[in-house]
């Protein structure tokens, strides 16, 4: 038996290897296949607080992050209740009076007559809201809002997933570059102390001053220290009369 | 002087517009060996800094804001009012 749109989207979605794309493609991969999975959805397109600001930061169509505009700028919105209240959000009808009134005003003005959004739900707490909008009114009935909310569901687990392969992948780069930089002050400081006859502290202190005096970076003290000792050291053996 | 210490850092922290555990992670790059638990208690006064933990943590705000165009706003251990 061939699988329905809704289970074959779900499958694609089990199936989704977040190291093999980037956030943003996860995401834009999660927006595809909602639209594929909830048949009376046009478009969808994904909430999240990015730099501390609401944003659309992807879509399936281009009219989903200017629909979403009006209710960023007003703070009222089916996707932004749905995000910050945890909660399924819909609208039947953009055409009809009601609860939001820019953004039902902007998204009929974009031909959208119906909205529903899920949030994404990680450990209780929303990290997103997935929308999905129809040129339909009243498109969304009982099937579409519970196959919405299993796929929100596992779309969320995707998310988290790519959320933590990236932590963990920037984390490990900016690990690197620290370490990088830690390794020429604890250089710098092991010189201070045998040519000086400092401890540790001691050692870190100068380096310390030595950064205020020249207002420059500790690295960059820590560097000059080793690259004029490197220096003296070889033009000291180039002096020195050849061994026996 | 640990409350006049933890003042200095957690006024860097603002200015510097970072968490503690940013500050934490800037630390560990120049030599720091605080958990991020060790930053906020030390931010909060709970627990008092050594000189070259309070050193370390004014060191790393400073590399930040030399590298903004600014001269080390954040007081090192003897240059605090009390010393």
């Amino acid at each position: 038996m061939a699988d329905s749109p809704f289970t074959a989207s779900l499958a694609a979605l089990s199936r989704f290897f977040v190291g093999d794309a980037t956030l943003e493609d996860t995401l834009e991969r999660v927006a595809g296949l909602a639209v594929e999975a909830i048949e009376p959805a046009d478009m969808a397109g994904v909430t999240m607080v990015v730099e501390g600001a609401r944003r659309t930061p992807v879509f399936t169509h281009a009219s989903a992050p200017e629909i979403d505009e009006a209710q960023y700028a007003t703070g009222k919105g089916p996707c932004v209740q749905a995000l910050e209240s945890g909660q399924v959000t819909e609208i039947a009808s953009t055409r009809e009076p009601g609860r939001f009134e820019e953004f039902r005003a902007a998204a009929a003005a974009h031909g959208v007559l119906s909205t529903l959004s899920f949030p994404l739900l990680v450990d209780q707490r929303a990290v997103g809201a997935l929308n999905l909008y129809s040129r339909r009114e009243r498109a969304f009935r009982d099937a579409e809002r519970s196959d919405g909310a299993m796929f929100a569901a596992h779309a969320a687990i995707v998310l988290a997933n790519a959320h933590a392969y990236w932590d963990a992948r920037e984390l490990s780069a900016g690990l690197g570059e620290a370490m990088k930089n830690r390794a020429v002050i604890e250089q710098a400081k092991g010189m201070l102390m045998a040519a000086e006859g400092l401890d540790e502290d001691e050692a870190f202190a100068v380096l310390v001053r030595a950064s205020q005096r020249q207002n420059v970076k500790l690295s960059v003290v820590a560097s000059r220290l080793m690259e004029g000792a490197v220096v003296r050291r070889r033009a000291q053996r180039q002096k020195a009369p050849p061994r026996q | 002087m640990s409350e006049e210490s933890a003042t200095e850092i957690a006024a860097g922290l603002r200015l510097a517009g970072w968490s503690p555990a940013e500050l934490w992670w800037a630390a560990l790059g120049i030599g720091g060996a605080f958990t991020v638990l060790n930053v906020e208690l030390i931010i909060l006064g709970t627990v008092a800094a050594t000189a070259n933990e309070h050193d370390i943590l004014a060191a790393a705000l400073n590399d930040h804001f030399t590298a903004h165009g600014q001269d080390h706003p954040v007081r090192y251990w003897d240059d605090l009012p009390s010393r």
